[in-house]
């Protein structure tokens, strides 16, 4: 049933307000008022979320329409639309939102930029809200650009400092890229079928068999399958982009470079996201297009398993956080390739909440520390930062798998249903999918567990981290708050009979795309999957074992020694694979030299010197020598000229 | 001629205009001494009131009034309301410009509103004996108002040239409609069409197209216009430039298409006003390049935009383009003309509120800009707002105005125009521009003196800056209205 919902707009809307009164008068506020706007508008937008929530709960699909503008056969309406995967996406983003406002009022107290900051945070919520609410692709990009612009003003926040503003940058200019992939891809999509609404797309699609030729239009001579691909290759661009994927993925460690709140709200639990969440509004293209869906979910994969690899040898902990988020997102990118959509959703969800964990905890001990980032200097954490530790080791659990929490039943639903895809394109994609997954795991669990025994175990290697202290109520409570969180939702991911609860919630948003492509996505096989839990509870005590022996307990000496014995691959981990200068003596520096060379040349020499200095120069002098003495004022020429003139119309009609 | 009380009540805002007049002279004989605050409140209120009637009239169809010398109609309708609003406009910038100098009195409301009731008279003109009726009376008073401030000899000066010159281009015209009468032994418009005539009716084409080139002050009609808007007091160059620019730019859009509309006659004047209009878009821009007295930039500026304007009248020929483009080109035409009036009575506003008291040998330099961001932040806004609508550049309403004249053009086959066009309204973004980077990249001159603040004339900058962007960013409903009011009677 749909039902017309006005308050959807207050969603976005609230938090852009309080953007605007913040941003335009927060100067002139206390710290009380800025916290008393930031807060309530988003808590606003929570409220209506769940209002939101418990109307589709009632099997409503609310919808808000305005006309917004047309070209040609194309129709394009600022719609927004809310069914059960916007209302999960919707509560993520304003409960998550709200958790770091709260966070942040502790984080970023005494910093001289307080109201900026959180006029930029409620600006990314709003857009946030406006990306996750739209009905079409078009106002979907606004708020694509939207967050990643949000992005950029809070990765440079501290932009006096050189290298922060130059991650903000990177993490714009790469985002570019993905960007313009996307742009394609919806202009594809409006040349195929003239339309971004995506109830009109989801009628195009199911109308025409995928099989059928396109005869006229960019696409001609190609199938709509074949026109799909394309299209979706694109659309898996713009995802590399925005959720840090390869070949993509560089900006998103630079971009730890930001205030940690938003590390842990922006760079970890909602704006990297929107490219899953995409790829899952879209599922039913997707569907047409197996091609491209196995693109998806090897990138995936593959970005999943490398990303855990590079985080083996950070000493920096927001940095192996920031890798093991590439590597997450790898697993949602892998699950909707695989057509396990809500598998997907459900990893999104999880890591949400234990991945914000990390992060703030992180944020906790970074300010317990002073600004201490690197794990080398800490060491001995539990004791000092109790409060920190007890809430930090939850999510490493949940993330890790070792115990059943959230993080378990959401990645083992991935790495099952990478088995079960339906998606027989080619017979080896499972099994390899698979693999990449379970050695992701692997990884995952040694580098969460080397991060938790250099933090927290141990002795205090530093005077600093001997004297660390707790962090204030407000983020502890957050703290707390989000640990909950990492545990109950595993009731979501639960094998029940009859599918997850998350599964069966989102059903009916996934169905088409499950008729589209029948076989797409088996049913699981009733009963739980004991073959799949074993292994990857094995594996996760496998890494931390293993990390647990090498950092903790008799093996403490083995890593030097091992990175002494392969300087070579450590110096090449260590580095990332180096991936950063390939990039920049590839593309970066040729572009470099290319600007230079057309600045000197067209823009200084010709546009500059020539076209506007000389048109000016020319007119100038024209309207000085030639015009202007005309014009002296005296009123018997005047009356000449007129009448001069009068006459030469008179002649031209005359003639 | 029989005259019905229906014919009456359509020229309501006129009455209601020149009965503001009356009330406002002879309160001003028996109140000699006493404050004059009233006056400006009591010519806004009439004004406001004629505004309304203009807008309450709208939706009937075309009227013929008084046995054909007048119409009610669409067109006319859209262009009084443009006026009125112009009036508006200069009645309070007349209360915050002339009180503080004490130079309030009830003549100088009196002939504004006046010459208004004048303008509003000549847009529904369907014959040429009223069109010249009109134009005198909407001439007459504004003669006077030049020099109505009467300090120092540039006022005098300015409308002594105006007068003399008026005057000549009164006979021109009074000349080319004889000639007209002559070859169809018609004055009415409709008449005119359905005579039809040889090379003397093309002769009054021509006459009637000069004598009217002066009042809307096309190249190389314009030489007057500089000096005089100079001369005059703000205000009163601000009227000018708005309302007698858009009323004679109505009476010129309706004898074009109404009495010279045949496919044959249009052949013959479209190019001429495509000569006007290139030669009045390039000159203007270019006068005003070099002008570093605002005063006299605005006023090229105004002749540049006579120049845009003309694109639209040439759009609009039915000689070369259907029906429905012309509506369209009309509409472009109405909507030019509303968007002009708001955004150069706000500049002219903007000018009136840096003005200094008493003598002063550069009164309108730009220099006086230097610094004003700083100084009054938001009246630097404005300007600034107002300098991006003359420019044309979005999201103001100037730039939708031009975008729908050339593409008017651009509809009706005149693409080498419209590129012109483009062009010449590129100059112009270096004076528009200019001003803005004075007012907000260079320090305020040593030992300047601030300009007071008056509340009438913020209240202009702000209001007429908040509608421009207002209607640059919605502009769907006030397209709409100029587009639903282009029935020309008999066009």
């Amino acid at each position: 049933m749909i039902a017309l919902a006005p308050y959807l707009l207050w969603i976005p809307l609230l938090p852009l307000l309080g953007a605007l009164v913040l941003g335009t008068a927060g100067r002139r506020f206390g710290r009380s008022d800025v916290n008393v706007v930031a807060c309530g508008t988003v808590a606003g937008a929570l409220v209506l979320s769940l209002v939101a929530f418990v109307s589709v709960w009632h099997g409503r699909t609310l919808v808000w329409v305005l006309p917004w503008f047309s070209a040609g056969r194309i129709q394009v309406t600022a719609g927004l639309t809310a069914d059960r995967l916007t209302v999960v996406l919707l509560l993520v983003v304003t409960g998550i939102s709200l958790l770091i406002h709260v966070y942040s009022t502790g984080y970023m107290a005494g910093d001289p930029g307080y109201a900026r900051f959180f006029s930029f945070l409620n600006l990314f919520v709003g857009a946030m809200a406006i990306l996750v609410l739209a009905d079409n692709l078009v106002l979907l990009f606004i708020g694509w650009e939207g967050v990643g612009l949000c992005s950029y003003l809070l990765i440079g926040f501290w932009y006096d400092d050189d290298a922060k503003a130059t991650a903000g940058r990177k993490a714009f200019i790469v985002n570019r890229v993905g960007d313009f992939g996307f742009g394609l891809a919806v202009f594809g999509l409006l040349a195929l079928y003239g339309s971004a609404n995506f109830g009109a797309l989801l009628r195009a699609a199911t109308a025409s068999p995928p099989s059928a030729l396109l005869t006229h239009g960019i696409f001609a001579g190609l199938t709509i399958q074949g026109a799909l691909t394309i299209i979706g290759l694109f659309f898996l661009l713009g995802v590399t982009g925005k959720s840090a994927q390869i070949p993509l993925y560089v900006w998103l460690p630079d971009a730890m470079a930001g205030p940690t709140p938003v590390s842990a709200l922006i760079h970890a639990a909602t704006m990297v996201t929107a490219g899953v969440y995409l790829i899952c509004r879209i599922s039913f293209l997707f569907a047409l297009a197996p091609a491209a869906m196995l693109a998806v979910s090897l990138v995936g994969g593959i970005t999943a398993l490398f990303a855990a690899l590079i985080a083996f040898a950070q000493n920096d902990i927001k940095k192996v956080l920031a890798y093991s988020t590439i590597s997450q997102l790898g697993y949602m990118v892998m699950a909707t390739g695989v057509g396990a959509f809500w598998a997907a959703i459900l990893h999104l969800v999880t890591h949400a909440c234990f991945k914000a964990l990390l992060f703030l905890g992180s944020g906790s001990v970074i300010h317990g520390l002073h600004g201490e980032q690197d794990m080398r200097k800490m060491g001995g954490l539990r004791k000092r930062l109790p409060q920190t530790a007890f809430a930090f080791g939850v999510a490493t659990v949940a993330i890790t798998g070792v115990l059943p929490l959230s993080g378990f039943f959401s990645k083992d639903a991935i790495l099952g249903l990478t088995l079960e895809t339906g998606n027989r394109l080619y017979p080896w994609a499972p099994w390899t999918l698979y693999l990449l997954g379970s050695l992701a795991a692997l990884g995952t669990a040694f580098y969460m567990w080397r991060l938790w025994a250099m933090t927290f175990e141990g002795a205090p290697r530093t005077e600093a981290a001997g004297a660390a202290h707790e962090a204030p109520p407000s983020m502890a409570w957050v703290d707390h708050a989000l640990a909950f969180l990492s545990i109950v939702t595993l009731g979501l991911g639960l094998p029940l009979a009859g599918g997850a609860p998350l599964e069966r919630w989102l059903a009916p948003v996934f169905s088409p795309a499950v008729h589209l492509l029948p076989g797409l996505i088996l049913p699981r096989g009733e009963g739980v999957p004991w073959a799949t839990y074993g292994v990857a509870l094995a594996l996760a005590w496998g890494g931390l074992a293993v990390a647990w022996a090498l950092y903790v307990g008799a093996g403490r000496a083995l890593p030097a020694r091992f990175a002494g014995a392969f300087p070579g691959l450590y110096r090449l981990v260590a580095n990332k694979f180096y991936i950063d200068e390939l990039y920049a003596s590839l593309i970066g520096r040729p572009l470099w030299g290319g600007s230079r060379l057309f600045w000197r040349l067209l823009d200084a020499g010709l546009v500059d010197t020539v076209l506007v200095r000389g048109t000016a120069a020319t007119a100038q002098a024209f309207s000085r020598r030639v015009l202007k003495p005309f014009q002296d004022g005296d009123a018997q020429r005047y009356a000449a000229v007129m009448a001069l003139s009068a006459f030469a119309l008179l002649f031209w009609v005359l003639r | 001629m029989p005259v019905s009380l229906a014919d009456i009540l359509a020229l309501l805002p006129e009455i209601l205009l020149s009965l503001g007049a009356l009330l406002l002279m002879m309160t001003e004989v028996f109140l000699a001494g006493a404050r004059r605050g009233y006056q400006a409140l009591l010519a806004a209120l009439f004004t406001a009131a004629a505004f309304a009637a203009f807008l309450a009239q709208r939706g009937g169809g075309p009227r013929v009034l008084f046995g054909g010398f007048a119409v009610s109609d669409g067109f006319a309708l859209f262009a009084g309301a443009t006026i009125c609003a112009g009036l508006l406009v200069t009645v309070v910038l007349g209360a915050g410009f002339l009180a503080p100098r004490s130079a309030e009195r009830g003549e100088f409301y009196a002939l504004a509103l006046l010459a208004a009731a004048g303008m509003c008279l000549l847009v529904r003109a369907e014959d040429l004996l009223f069109v010249f009726i009109a134009l005198e009376l909407m001439s007459v008073p504004t003669y006077a108002l030049v020099a109505y401030l009467r300090t120092g000899d540039r006022p005098s000066e300015a409308a002594f040239k105006y007068f003399l010159l008026g005057a000549f281009s009164s006979a021109l015209f009074l000349y080319g409609a004889a000639l007209v009468f002559g070859a169809t032994g018609r004055t009415s418009l409709s008449g005119i069409a359905a005579a039809g005539g040889g090379k003397l009716l093309l002769a009054g084409l021509a006459l009637v197209i000069a004598g009217l080139s002066f009042k809307i002050a096309a190249v190389p009609f314009h030489m007057w216009a500089p000096d005089v808007y100079e001369g005059a007091s703000t205000p009163v160059t601000a009227f000018m430039a708005v309302g007698v620019k858009a009323a004679s730019f109505a009476v010129l859009t309706r004898i074009l298409v109404t009495a010279f509309g045949a496919p044959a006659l249009a052949a013959v004047w479209q190019p001429l006003v495509v000569a006007l209009a290139l030669l009045t878009m390039v000159f203007g821009n270019l006068l005003a390049l070099t002008q570093r007295n605002v005063k006299r930039m605005l006023a090229y500026s105004s002749v540049a935009h006579a120049g845009y304007l003309l694109v639209a009248v040439a759009a609009a020929s039915r000689g070369f383009s259907g029906p429905s483009a012309r509506g369209e080109a009309v509409s472009s035409l109405l909507f030019y003309l509303a968007a002009y009036t708001l955004t150069t009575a706000g500049a002219f506003g903007a000018l009136a509120a840096l003005e200094r008291m008493g003598p002063d040998p550069q009164p309108w330099d730009l220099d006086r800009f230097a610094g004003l961001a700083k100084r009054r932040p938001w009246a630097a806004a404005a300007t600034a707002m107002l300098m991006l609508s003359l420019a044309g550049i979005p999201p103001t309403v100037g730039f939708i105005g031009k975008l729908l004249v050339f593409k008017a053009a651009v509809d009706a086959g005149l693409v080498p125009l419209a590129i012109a066009g483009v062009l010449a309204s590129v100059v112009g973004l270096y004076y528009y521009l200019r001003v803005v980077v004075v007012m907000y990249m260079q320090p305020a001159p040593l030992g300047s003196v601030p300009t007071p603040a008056s509340w009438p004339l913020d209240l202009v900058l702000v209001a007429t800056a908040t509608l421009v962007l207002l209607f640059g960013l919605a502009p769907a409903g006030l397209a709409n209205a100029a587009l639903s009011s282009t029935g020309l009677l008999g066009g």
